[in-house]
């Protein structure tokens, strides 16, 4: 583990007391400063005094929508968010990160992935700080947002402008999965909302130009039914 | 049976309703008078042509004129205006044309004898003529009446539903009687008695309330009711039972329809048998119908009892074996966790994750088949790639299994349209396809993903492996649920391949097993492709990109 995820705080969101109870032996052992909350109105109140690190909400809470949530928290605090949630709640998961969630998880999950999905958050976030990023390294490539480049090794990737545009926003939102709908916004703007078909044209070449076997991508991984991640790290 | 209708009363009811009947005779005795005055006018215009013409010199030709004019008569007017004429031309035959003339006394013999033939050849060439159109119509009658019943017994032949039965059937009978009726008919979806839906022969109609009790009644009696019988004869519709083999299976309602159809032509009676004909015909269509659906959801009651037992037995068992394990193991390590050694204790949790991960895995499986099995399975199509979708599955699945390198190898085309489908489910059929091909082809065997476009029209993917494979005769058998190979001791329910085949049909496609070649199972599946489908950009490459290729 590295020293960025060292003694995190998280805020653990979660009305099932079993469930929480091994979430919460797991975390403790790895380090972790755990507050736990069984109801979305503590949980608001948590966000605002505390500010903790990172936050994982399962949405489906007694007293409000899990959905509803996220944009709550998002306006006091930037900490990464995962939603967990049932299988059944694949059209909340798409709800929740488009507004603003950074990753998911679908129960019954395994708690090694838990805590890989939270070291990558942090890891991710912590660089965030202050001011974003302008250069973000993934694999043998090297994407710089402010000189619009991209780099493998030394040699230059030649980009169309849409391709960059989807690049430059799943870089920006390093290892979050971004929804289809939030890259139509980006790249293309609010008109085409809904067009799902245009992202996956790009993003079909821009797998045909930066990964060597398109069909196991190692970098810009896509989640069925969702988005897609640019993964950085995790990856080797 | 019981209670045959009686014909004759029956049709004295029907008599009393049907508009053609009572229309008929008024319109035909309107037309009988003017027929008789032409009669006499022509009988008058022969006479004074005539005396015109000096008759009285030549009788024999004069009584030769009225006896053709009188043969015209007959044959177009009829047998009445041709008696009439018959008569009024001897009469004037006599007055104007024997002595003694302007009188109908007759004098001498002879002359009584060529009036009196004159009358008698005339009135008989009239009722064998009359006799020669009864039964020419008689026999176009017929001829009208076969077609008709040949039309319907045809139309309710290719009737495929209770609905469509009516519908045919009712369409004839209006057409033949010049009524408008109704069938009244049990829908079987409830096991209420009575009548519960009404239909027309433009589909389904409302139900009267008035209508209820009168068919009832008519239907429990097997007697006609309604307008013009003793049981409710103030009610608009007469209500004749539809009666078959097992009893009666509907009513037909029928009601004098506000402007009878003028080209209506049947005479008589006879569109009441012909109506009876119908009636019986339209009965035994709707009993076939009954009979079938009975057929039908007795079969699929069949069916489900055998799938609820394989689900109790087959199911229950395979989900009781990981819960004795979880459950043994788990306990094991509560009674005497700290007696047991290190090692003993890191198996008993080893074999708790596993049997819990199976046990969550039958459970997805199971919870799948049956929603789409109750129909609520959603396809939610978006424009996917295909590629991607591979990529998902080939993800997950080395993720949870230690694969060999080139264990699983894949070939799509890079210029593969986009598909109009449900890439969460399609990747579910991918997932279980792959995985059935590694779990029973052995891990030293590669399994390949194939893409290609067949035509322009659909995608065809392949999952081959290289194992042992199945015999032909499986093939048909293994997308069945709960269906498992013969000699197949898996981890599975037998419910990957029934979900793969569901999802594949709900998106348009087809799902099917061969043999691979050189040995192996081969699972093949299409989904159609769209016409304006996004094409794929050829990627543009840039320098750096050629330099180490791809």
């Amino acid at each position: 583990m590295g020293a960025v995820t060292e003694g995190a705080s998280i805020l653990l969101i979660e009305d099932d007391r079993k469930i929480l109870r091994v979430l919460l032996t797991n975390l403790e052992a790895e380090g972790y400063h755990v507050v736990d909350v069984s109801t979305g109105q503590r949980a608001i109140e948590e966000v605002r005094t505390r500010n903790p690190d990172i936050i994982l909400l399962d949405l489906g809470l007694p007293d409000i929508d899990g959905l509803d949530l996220v944009p709550e928290i998002r306006k006091h605090s930037v900490a990464p968010i995962i939603v967990v949630s049932a299988r059944e709640q694949d059209a909340d998961k798409v709800k929740a990160l488009d507004a603003g969630a950074n990753d998911y998880l679908t129960k019954p999950f395994s708690v090694p992935e838990l805590l890989a999905r939270i070291r990558v958050a942090l890891r991710s976030h912590a660089q965030v700080g202050g001011s974003p990023r302008t250069t973000i390294v993934f694999g043998e490539y090297r994407l710089d947002l402010e000189g619009r480049t991209l780099l493998r090794g030394d040699g230059h990737v030649r980009l169309s402008a849409t391709e960059f545009k989807l690049l430059a926003t799943l870089a920006r939102h390093a290892d979050d999965v971004v929804t289809t709908n939030v890259l139509l916004k980006e790249a293309w703007g609010t008109a085409h909302y809904g067009k799902s078909g245009y992202v996956r044209v790009y993003m079909h070449s821009l797998r045909q130009k930066l990964e060597s076997d398109p069909t196991r991508p190692r970098y810009l991984i896509n989640e069925a039914g969702l988005g897609y991640r640019l993964r950085t790290s995790g990856a080797e | 049976m019981e209670a045959a209708i009686d014909r004759k009363a029956t049709s004295g009811m029907l008599a009393r309703i049907l508009p053609a009947v009572k229309n008929g005779r008024v319109a035909r005795s309107l037309g009988a008078l003017k027929r008789d005055l032409i009669a006499i006018a022509a009988i008058g215009a022969v006479s004074l042509l005539g005396l015109w013409l000096g008759g009285r010199g030549d009788i024999t030709n004069t009584a030769i004129a009225f006896l053709f004019v009188i043969a015209i008569i007959s044959m177009r007017l009829g047998y009445r205006p041709a008696i009439i004429a018959a008569s009024a031309g001897a009469l004037a035959f006599d007055y104007f044309f024997l002595p003694p003339y302007g009188s109908i006394r007759i004098t001498h013999f002879h002359d009584m004898l060529t009036d009196a033939s004159m009358f008698c050849v005339a009135a008989l060439f009239s009722t064998l003529n009359e006799r020669l159109r009864k039964q020419a119509h008689a026999a176009r009658l017929g001829e009208r009446r076969t077609e008709s019943l040949y039309a319907l017994v045809k139309d309710l032949a290719d009737a495929r539903s209770i609905d469509e039965v009516c519908t045919a059937g009712l369409r004839h009978i209006e057409a033949g009687a010049g009524v408008s009726a109704r069938v009244l008919v049990r829908d079987g979806r409830d096991g209420m008695e009575g009548f519960n839906c009404a239909i027309s022969s433009q589909g389904r109609v409302a139900l009267e309330k008035e209508d209820l009790d009168v068919a009832q009644w008519a239907a429990k009696h097997l007697e006609a009711a309604g307008q013009g019988t003793p049981k409710s004869p103030t009610a608009t519709d007469l209500y004749f039972p539809l009666s078959a083999t097992r009893g009666c299976v509907g009513v037909l309602a029928i009601r004098t329809r506000e402007d009878p159809a003028e080209d209506f032509t049947m005479e008589g009676l006879r569109p009441l048998s012909l109506l009876q004909s119908m009636a019986q015909q339209l009965a035994m269509a709707i009993e076939r119908m009954l009979l079938s659906a009975e057929k039908r959801a007795a079969e699929v009651e069949v069916e489900s009892e055998r799938i609820r037992n394989a689900v109790l037995s087959g199911v229950s068992h395979d989900l009781r074996t990981p819960l004795t394990v979880i459950t043994s193991a788990s306990s094991t390590l509560v009674e005497h966790g700290d007696r047991l050694p290190v090692g003993a204790r890191s198996e008993m949790s080893r074999l708790i994750n596993e049997e819990a991960k199976r046990l969550s895995a039958l459970l997805k499986s199971l919870l799948d088949v049956t929603r789409l099995q109750s129909g609520g399975l959603r396809v939610n199509r978006d424009w996917e790639s295909l590629e991607e979708v591979i990529g998902s599955v080939l993800r997950r699945i080395e993720e949870q299994r230690i694969l060999g390198l080139r264990q699983l190898r894949t070939h799509v085309p890079s210029d593969l349209p986009l598909l109009q489908i449900d890439a969460i489910l399609i990747e579910q059929v991918l997932s279980n396809l792959v995985d059935n091909a590694l779990t029973y082809a052995g891990n030293d065997f590669p399994v390949e993903i194939d893409v290609t476009t067949r035509g322009d029209r659909e995608v065809l993917v392949s999952v081959i492996d290289h194992g042992q494979g199945i015999p032909s005769d499986e093939f048909a058998h293994i997308f069945e649920k709960f269906y498992r190979g013969a000699d197949n001791g898996g981890p599975g329910l037998g419910l990957g391949l029934t979900l793969a085949r569901g999802i594949v049909e709900a998106h348009g496609g087809k799902i099917w097993a061969t043999h691979t070649r050189g040995g192996g199972l081969t699972v093949q599946f299409t989904l159609p492709l769209a016409s304006e489908a996004p094409q794929m950009k050829e990627p543009e490459f840039s320098e750096g990109m050629r330099a180490w290729g791809r």
